[in-house]
């Protein structure tokens, strides 16, 4: 994961981990480091033997017919009736049998078979929300960095105006297209649809979507978040907006109110950029520190990242009295993993009992 | 010369002649990529790390207008014979991680012959063979003999 500083001028995180940018797992059981995914640790003997004992519970609680379903390339996929398969994606016919080209576990629905990807790339789809970072600004539009294989961009005629009147996009807007967004901003958007190469069109024309400011950007693996109705999550008692992006971009920063009128809106802007900067209080960055703290540790751990595991995490770090910086640290690490087991076993004997 | 000990019928490093070394392999070893692999054999160490697919910047390289491009970077970390079968299975590793649909999966290994004695994972000064093979479907892609040194070979031999 990395993080940005562009964007968050006024904003000062008290912990900075370097990540290095390239580096070997190199899992030594003797020594007890663990590196997963841009987190180092060096954990202790007891560290370690807890940490295997809660991975090794997750692993048993998780369902068994996943890991019978299991495939490698060139896998023969065992199929009842061999006429009226549909053969979906990571499959092949070879010689009348179903043959798999990915490595992955096995799903079918109906009469559709295809093999899933454990570690799967982002797949677009219309109407996702994601966060980008804007690296380029082009004729009539912006691309967009969006942790994909291309860029997306999102159109001048995507966007709403500064003045919230709906016309036709001029010269001068054109020109004046640095006012909106700049090369580094940071901006929340929906996929509109696919260009003919695969790359995607956003729009951003509703009052939530827009440039984000005075928060942290994170990057995670995008197979963590999951797509459900809500991606915009307003936590009340941190005060702070949390967006998860579809494609693994994550933002967490100040609470932003969205004015439904757009005029009132524009005066509000101009006025406290002109006359004073008002800062981020001290309580609120804590916050965001935290819960971007505990997404890092969850998205190492590899947990799928729900608004109620993040928050559950933070609180959970708060109440322990652990400083923020020390969410990083080993400790935590394994009290995360150690919790997450827990929990899926709570919920298992719950489901059972019933 | 003798590369096989007659007595023990042991190489020089201990192995028989129709022994591998130490095969270690392990994926996601390069976060950013979206594939990799760490491939060893015995003391020979390559990493491979794919990224794509993606699009493709020349327009003038494509021949269909679908095409997409698949980088495939491979680094030997260290090098103890062998290279070539270690580059090849961990590119291959590093492809199945990167989730790329493949026919079959490609594996390598390379050989040796000396005093009328195959040699497993062994050039010994000599020729050799590298063979890259389709598992599952049971074909080869790769069969390249190199005979670099065996003139010097037999200059020695007199």
């Amino acid at each position: 994961m990395s993080d940005q500083q562009g964007e968050d001028q006024t904003l000062e995180r008290p912990n900075r981990l370097r990540y290095g940018r390239f580096f070997l797992l190199l899992r030594c059981p003797r020594d007890g480091v663990v590196a997963m995914r841009d987190l180092q640790l060096s954990l202790n003997q007891t560290q370690r033997v807890r940490l295997e004992a809660a991975l090794h519970e997750l692993q048993a609680l998780a369902p068994a017919a996943a890991s019978a379903a299991a495939v490698t390339v060139a896998d023969t996929i065992p199929v009842n009736q061999e006429d009226n398969i549909l053969k979906g994606h990571g499959t092949l016919d070879r010689d009348g049998e179903v043959v798999a080209t990915l490595c992955g576990v096995v799903e079918r629905v109906n009469k559709l078979v295809y093999v899933r990807t454990l570690r799967a790339r982002y797949k677009p789809e219309v109407g996702d929300i994601i966060v980008g970072r804007v690296i380029e600004i082009a004729p009539k539009r912006w691309r967009l960095e969006i942790n994909f294989g291309q860029d997306a961009v999102l159109m001048l005629s995507s966007m709403n105006l500064p003045d919230g009147i709906q016309r036709r996009r001029t010269a001068v807007d054109e020109l004046n297209m640095r006012t909106i967004f700049e090369e580094n901003d940071v901006v929340c958007a929906e996929v509109r649809g696919f260009q003919h190469d695969g790359s995607l069109h956003l729009q951003a024309r509703s009052q939530k979507y827009g440039k984000l400011e005075r928060g942290q950007l994170l990057t995670v693996p995008p197979y963590l978040v999951k797509r459900r109705k809500q991606h915009f999550h307003h936590l009340e008692q941190y005060d702070v907006d949390l967006i998860l992006g579809c494609n693994g971009f994550i933002w967490v920063g100040e609470h932003v109110v969205v004015s439904d009128s757009e005029k009132t809106s524009k005066m509000e802007d101009q006025k406290p950029r002109i006359e004073l900067e008002t800062f981020t209080p001290l309580e609120t960055r804590k916050h965001i520190c935290r819960l971007a703290n505990a997404i890092r540790v969850l998205s190492a751990l590899g947990f799928t990242l729900t608004v109620e595991l993040i928050i559950e995490t933070a609180e959970a770090s708060a109440s322990s009295n652990i400083e923020i910086n020390d969410m990083l640290g080993a400790e935590f690490y394994v009290q995360t993993a150690e919790r997450e087991a827990k929990r899926r076993a709570d919920l298992l004997k719950k489901g059972g009992a019933r | 010369m003798e590369y096989v000990n007659p007595l023990t019928g042991f190489r020089v490093d201990g192995r028989r002649p129709n022994e591998m070394r130490q095969l270690k392999g392990e994926i996601g070893v390069v976060a950013r990529a979206d594939g990799s692999a760490l491939f060893e054999m015995g003391n020979t160490r390559v990493i491979a790390a794919v990224y794509g697919p993606r699009e493709v910047q020349n327009k003038g390289q494509l021949v269909n207008s679908k095409e997409a491009l698949i980088d495939i970077f491979v680094q030997v970390l260290q090098a103890d014979g062998g290279t070539r079968s270690a580059c090849i299975n961990a590119a291959t590793l590093a492809l199945a991680d990167a989730g790329i649909p493949m026919r079959d999966i490609v594996t390598s290994c390379s050989a040796g012959y000396l005093c009328s004695t195959p040699l497993l994972e062994d050039s010994a000064g000599g020729a050799d063979v590298t063979v890259g093979i389709l598992a599952k479907t049971d074909k080869v892609t790769l069969l390249q003999v190199l005979l670099e040194n065996t003139k010097r070979l037999e200059c020695q031999r007199g």
